[in-house]
Order: C-alpha cells, then sequence, then structure tokens
C-alpha cells in the first residue's frame, strides 16, 4: 500500500475556485419518473400525467441524490464511500455530464477525466492501438496528441506486444490496464475513480496508486469511489458518506468511514 | 427532467469539438463492416448491384414499365433512395446500439446518428461513382441520356440536401426509438412502404393520366423532389424539374432546398428535447 504523501488540508491558502462544485443537486432517474411507455399506450392514453413507478408500496419517489453538497478545491481528494444504490456512480455520472442533474447546479473547472468503467469507449473488434485512437477521441485529443501520448500509454499499460490484437481477446485486466492507461495520460484537472482499481493485480494496482499519488501532488482534485475502505483511508484527505442520496458524513477519513460501519454493523469499530 | 434543452445553434457550435470522434466512429464502422472480410469493400458494390438486375428483370422484363433504358432510370432514382433507407434505418439505431458508450462517456449523442449517416453517405457515394461510370458507358439513348455536365452542377447540392434530409429523419427517430422500443420495426415497414409511393420504379409522368390531378399531392413526397435532383442529369441528362407540379428546375431547387433543411433543422430540434435523456434510458 503506498502511502498518502503530506498534502495541505484543504481548502488551500489560494483562493482557487473550487474544481469541483455542486450546490442543492437532485437526481430522479427517469425510470422513476415515466414509465417506460409503449406506443399503444402513448395513442391509448393520450396526454396527462403518468403514472409513477415506485418500490414497494411506498408513495415516496425515487431520488438517487438528495439535496447535494460538494466543493472540493484543487489539490483535494475526497473519497466517497456508501452501501450499492446510494448515488455514488450517480454523483460522478452527473459530474462527468453524462447525467443531467433534475434540479441544482454542478460545475466542475478544468479538463475532466472520468474513469466511470475501464474500457469505456472501447470497441471489441477494433484492436488495442485503434481503441487508443477511439478512447483518445472521446477524452478531446486530436490525431496528433495521441501519437505523442501513444507510447507512454502502452508503457505504462505494459501491453506492448498486445497493441495489434483485437481487444475482445483482452483479459479484463488487460482491458482495465489500458484503460487506466489512456485516463490518466491526459493530464487531467479534475480526476473522477469510480471502483476501478480492483481489476488490475498487485502490481498494477501500486503503479495506478503511485499515479494518484502524482496527480495529487500535481495539484489535481479528485473524487473516489470506492468500497476498498483500505484505499479510501490511505488516498484521501477527505471522505463523504452517502446513504439513499443523502450526506450522511463529511470530513476525516476516519470519523466519515468509522460512521458508515458502525451505521451498518454496530460495535466493528470498537475494540 | 433537464429544465430546458440546448438550442440547435448551442449543439452546432459544440459539435466541431467533436470532430476527431465523428471521424474516429465512420472509419470504426466501415472497418469493422469490411476490414476482416475477404472480398472487403467489394461487397458494398456486390449487394446494390445484385438488388438492381433483380429489379431490372423484375420490373422492366418482366413487368414492362414502358421507360426507355430502364436500368439507367433505377440507377438515378433507386442509389439515391437507397441511401435514404439504409442511413434511416441505421440511423435510428444508432443510439441505441451504442447505450454503452453513452451510458459511461460524455459527448453529444448526435455524433453516433451523425456517423452512422456519413459511414452510409460514404458507401452512397462509392456506388454513385460505379453508377455514373456504367451511366457514361451505356445510356445513349434517342430521347434520353446522361449528361456529365449537368451532373457536376447539380449532384454537390443535391448530394448536400440528400444527406441533411437522411439526417433529419435519422436524428428523432434515433431518440425515439431509444424511448418506445416498437418504433424500430415500424420505421422498416415504413421505409418499405415508401419506396412504392416515390416514382422509383415508376414514372410520375407516365402514371398522370390515371392519378389526374391527384399527381399534384407527390409534392408533398419529401424525397421525390431530392431524387428527382439526381434523376435530371444522370437519367435525363437535363436539369431537374418538379414533376408533382410541372415546375421548372427553380421549383425543382426550391422545393428540394425547403425539404432538406426543414428536416434538418426540425429533426434536430426534435433530437435535442430527449438527448437529456437518454444516456439514462437507453
Amino acid at each position: 500500500m503506498t502511502q498518502a504523501p503530506p498534502i495541505p488540508t484543504a481548502p488551500p491558502t489560494t483562493a482557487a475556485p473550487p474544481a469541483i462544485e455542486c450546490s442543492g443537486v437532485w437526481k430522479q432517474y427517469y425510470f422513476y419518473a415515466h414509465r417506460p411507455r409503449r406506443l399503444k399506450e402513448v395513442f391509448a392514453g393520450g396526454a396527462g400525467p403518468r403514472p409513477r413507478i415506485t418500490p414497494g408500496n411506498t408513495s415516496e419517489p425515487v431520488w438517487a441524490l438528495r439535496d447535494f453538497h460538494l466543493s472540493v478545491y484543487p489539490g483535494q481528494t475526497v473519497g466517497v464511500v456508501g452501501n450499492n444504490g446510494a448515488g455514488k456512480s450517480t454523483l460522478l455520472k452527473l459530474l462527468s455530464r453524462i447525467l443531467q442533474p433534475t434540479r441544482g447546479q454542478l460545475r466542475v473547472r478544468g479538463r475532466t477525466a472520468a474513469i466511470i468503467e475501464l474500457g469505456a469507449g472501447f470497441h471489441e473488434e477494433l484492436t488495442a492501438k485503434e481503441n487508443v485512437y477511439l478512447a483518445g477521441s472521446f477524452l478531446g485529443l486530436r490525431k496528433r496528441q495521441i501519437n505523442e501520448l501513444y507510447p507512454q500509454i502502452v508503457e505504462f499499460a505494459e501491453l506492448g506486444p498486445h497493441m495489434d490484437m483485437p481487444v475482445k481477446y483482452f483479459s479484463s485486466g488487460m482491458h482495465a490496464r489500458l484503460g487506466f492507461s489512456i485516463a490518466v495520460s491526459v493530464n487531467p484537472d479534475v480526476l473522477l475513480i469510480d471502483e476501478v482499481l480492483a481489476v488490475g493485480d498487485v502490481g498494477f494496482q501500486a503503479k495506478c496508486k503511485d499515479r494518484i499519488a502524482q496527480f495529487q501532488q500535481g495539484g489535481k482534485a479528485i473524487l473516489f469511489v470506492s468500497h476498498d475502505l483500505a484505499t479510501v483511508k490511505s488516498l484521501c484527505q477527505r471522505v463523504l458518506w452517502l446513504k439513499e442520496g443523502v450526506t450522511m458524513a463529511d470530513g476525516d477519513p476516519v470519523t466519515s468511514i468509522n460512521a458508515y460501519l458502525e451505521h451498518y454493523w454496530p460495535g466493528c469499530t470498537k475494540g | 427532467m433537464p429544465a430546458s434543452s440546448p438550442s440547435i445553434l448551442q449543439s452546432l457550435g459544440e459539435l466541431p469539438e467533436y470532430f476527431q470522434v465523428l471521424y474516429n466512429l465512420v472509419a470504426r464502422d466501415l472497418k469493422i463492416k469490411y476490414q476482416r472480410s475477404a472480398m472487403g469493400f467489394l461487397w458494398t458494390l456486390i449487394q446494390p448491384a445484385f438488388m438492381l438486375g433483380i429489379y431490372v428483370v423484375i420490373f422492366g422484363v418482366v413487368l414492362k414499365m414502358g421507360i426507355p433504358n430502364f436500368w439507367a432510370y433505377l440507377i438515378a432514382g433507386l442509389l439515391p433512395f437507397q441511401f435514404l433507407i439504409g442511413a434511416t434505418i441505421e440511423g435510428a439505431r444508432s443510439v441505441q446500439s451504442n447505450g454503452n458508450l453513452i451510458r459511461k462517456i460524455y459527448f453529444p449523442p448526435e455524433v453516433l446518428v451523425i456517423a452512422t449517416v456519413t459511414a452510409k453517405l460514404i458507401e452512397f457515394l462509392l456506388h454513385l461513382a460505379v453508377g455514373i461510370v456504367l451511366l457514361i458507358l451505356l445510356h445513349h439513348g434517342p430521347e434520353v441520356r446522361f449528361s456529365l455536365y449537368h451532373a457536376l452542377v447539380v449532384l454537390p447540392g443535391a448530394i448536400l440536401l440528400l444527406y441533411l434530409f437522411a439526417l433529419g429523419l435519422a436524428l428523432p427517430l434515433a431518440a425515439w426509438s431509444v424511448i418506445y422500443r416498437d418504433l424500430e420495426h415500424i420505421i422498416a415497414l415504413a421505409m418499405t412502404a415508401w419506396v412504392y409511393l416515390t416514382p422509383i420504379f415508376w414514372n410520375l409522368g407516365s402514371v398522370r393520366k390515371h392519378l389526374g390531378s391527384a399527381a399534384t399531392w407527390f409534392v408533398l413526397n419529401p424525397a421525390m423532389d431530392i431524387i428527382e435532383l439526381f434523376r435530371g442529369p444522370l437519367y435525363y441528362g437535363r436539369w431537374p424539374l418538379n414533376q408533382a407540379v410541372g415546375g421548372g428546375p427553380l421549383a425543382a431547387w426550391g422545393v428540394a432546398i425547403a425539404m432538406g433543411f426543414c428536416f434538418f433543422l426540425g429533426g434536430y430540434a426534435l433530437f435535442n428535447r430527449s438527448k437529456g435523456i437518454l444516456a439514462e434510458v437507453v
């Protein structure tokens, strides 16, 4: 486990604006607001409010995020923990603009690289090399820029001999290596990471954590979603605990994580 | 759901940033389709040539449509219409079938539709080039003949309008296909019907005596005037005319331009209304 480098705890002394800013963000998924419709229902039903789907018998609407506020300053690494369905991935997808908030404001300053899922943007039939160019273009790179970055992407991924193979023959670990290498090669100002280190082997995980540490020292803002609480503790200066879209704790990693653990397994952090 | 949809100007302003994505998606489409098959790009020529051969036999030889050089008439009308069918059907599927991309990465989803329609356009241009070579070599009749001069003047504009028109159809259909799964099947049926409702295998002039003044209604068929832009120079060797109302080249261009741009802008506006939710519905 690499040790988190000493970084000044934020907000920093400089008056830099937050790299990530959320104020009063609410998100309700389309599925919960609109039942999936068939054409015949459109013709038969006509206008008027559509029935809402709610889990169980509760009439409570389902919100993935409720009244969410967050400021992350450059140089800060914030961990996000919580059970499945707590809204962690929704948060990252909102910040990377894949989803739009139902209400509220989000703002991300600077170039953003999101590793929502490794291998995103890959096409299985194309070779690894062709996929680097495809995925790179999604990150806003021109062909010339990808030409320059290509050697270091291959080197970081340690996939030199396999770059001309279609990625459908890749193992999940190879997918992960290539995806992470591409995402970090663009030198983003804001890095959004969603539970991605788990797939790589120990050696590659260590390498990824080293790279994340470099980003931290470079003054980047990082949002790190993971169930690996030990890694969250070692990487982050601040941890956010989400439960059903509501922020339950936000602050010192040990305090937040202990509160999270105690909530579900009372007494587990004692003794 | 998102309070406001982006305007067309905002959307168009964002697109240049994604040119490289568009280029890579088009290259990906064409590569996957042809790269790893032994005959490669030849397949894109064999399929339409085969269909043309069948239609020439059925409509020209068996049913005797009474159109001189019927094969040339078909090349001029059917090739652009086949592009329209392919672009609409595949463009309508493009967002749905690339769900794995838009769920995981941010980019304007219309890039997927534009890429699919553009890949189809490139195939169409190849078909058209081969078709023109055949027309130059073989299409010399007493009444009708191919004119290279008219073709060079008319075709660039005709191709642009056809492209915009196809995008205008594919964009909203792509968004709605994500929300209403039944639509894909309806589109396929509608396109089949449309081929026969448009003068592709038949000639509006020669059936006018059966239709009478009803022929004027064909001015409402948005595909007809754009197809007529191709048929003027390619088949008749003259400027395109408006067949429905009997108008000259100005009427033909006017209707075609209006159809091309109205469909494109209207289709894009409809697409934008659903754009914000595509990533969570697909």
